[in-house]
């Protein structure tokens, strides 16, 4: 352990790991490239909460998870997490949604925020 | 005879003592605040335990020590049998897996085996979480999950290389 040395099955697994990354991306890019979103979905334990249309301006949506109150905002510049109750927040810090097939989830409070196609 | 219960009571010793540093480890990290907004991205600094464990431990010995660790974690946590419990586990096996096959396949330096045990356990959270919402919406995260699992395992990688020769002054 003490010598460190990057041979070629390092390169090849580090490699890999990105193309991974990569191809996930690409392909949930390219399925959500044709697509024109004017509507966000809410789902709470796959079952669908709300179907909110995107207007220019902002408006704010309240409704409960499985851990308490959640808060989101919305319009056509973009949806964001406000406000919820769960514990880590990391809804809350995800940065704004703007295209389809983005979405953000709460794991504590088992909510599906995405952006749609429908 | 004696000898033999010695190296025994080490290895018990060595064992439980890593078994303390790895819950200390996993929750001080949890008091760090989250530096990445990236959903689940946290430094992952209780793998640097696994990560030595194969070295000192069988790995049997390492496995145990690590379940011991997502156990009492949680229960310390006050987060037992809830979901980000099971996530942590599903997380922490699958590295371990991971982890075990590329150091028993000699091929790869530490610092990929590090890498490799955080996309794996990216990876097996995602999978849990799949079990768990039922969604694939879930996949959009793994992208930015992997890629951070490169320079965050190269710094547990990092540090448990820095750490090993001291480990190696334990009292035989």
């Amino acid at each position: 352990m003490n010598k460190i040395s990057f041979r070629r099955a390092d390169f090849i697994a580090i490699t890999s790991i990105l193309l991974f990354a990569l191809l996930i991306f690409s392909s949930i890019f390219f399925i959500s490239l044709g697509q024109k979103s004017d509507i966000i979905l809410i789902f709470h334990d796959q079952q669908l909460l709300a179907e909110l249309k995107l207007t220019a301006k902002p408006q704010i949506f309240s409704f409960n998870g499985t851990y308490g109150k959640m808060q989101v905002t919305y319009a056509k510049s973009g949806v964001k997490v406000t406000s919820s109750t769960c514990p880590d927040q990391i809804c809350v810090l995800h940065s704004a949604i703007h295209t389809a097939g983005e979405s953000i989830i709460c794991i504590p409070n088992k909510i599906i925020v995405k952006y749609s196609s429908r | 005879m004696l000898r033999n219960s010695l190296k025994k009571t080490r290895l018990l010793i060595l064992a439980s003592l890593f078994t303390a540093i790895g819950i200390v480890l996993y929750i001080v990290e949890s008091f760090l605040p989250v530096l990445i907004p990236i959903a689940g991205a946290k430094l992952g600094l209780a793998n640097i335990i696994t990560l030595l464990g194969f070295e000192l431990f069988t790995p049997l010995l390492t496995l145990t020590i690590l379940i011991l660790r997502v156990f009492l974690a949680s229960l310390l946590g006050g987060t037992f049998l809830t979901l980000s419990f099971y996530l942590s586990l599903s997380g922490a096996l699958s590295s371990f897996l991971v982890m075990l096959l590329a150091y028993k396949s000699k091929i790869f330096n530490i610092f990929t085996i590090s890498i490799l045990g955080a996309a794996a356990h990216s990876l097996g959270q995602i999978l849990c979480i799949y079990l768990f919402l039922a969604n694939i919406n879930i996949a959009y995260y793994l992208p930015m999950l992997l890629l951070i699992s490169i320079p965050l395992g190269i710094f547990t990688g990092l540090l448990a290389k820095k750490l090993h020769p001291y480990l190696l002054r334990f009292p035989k």
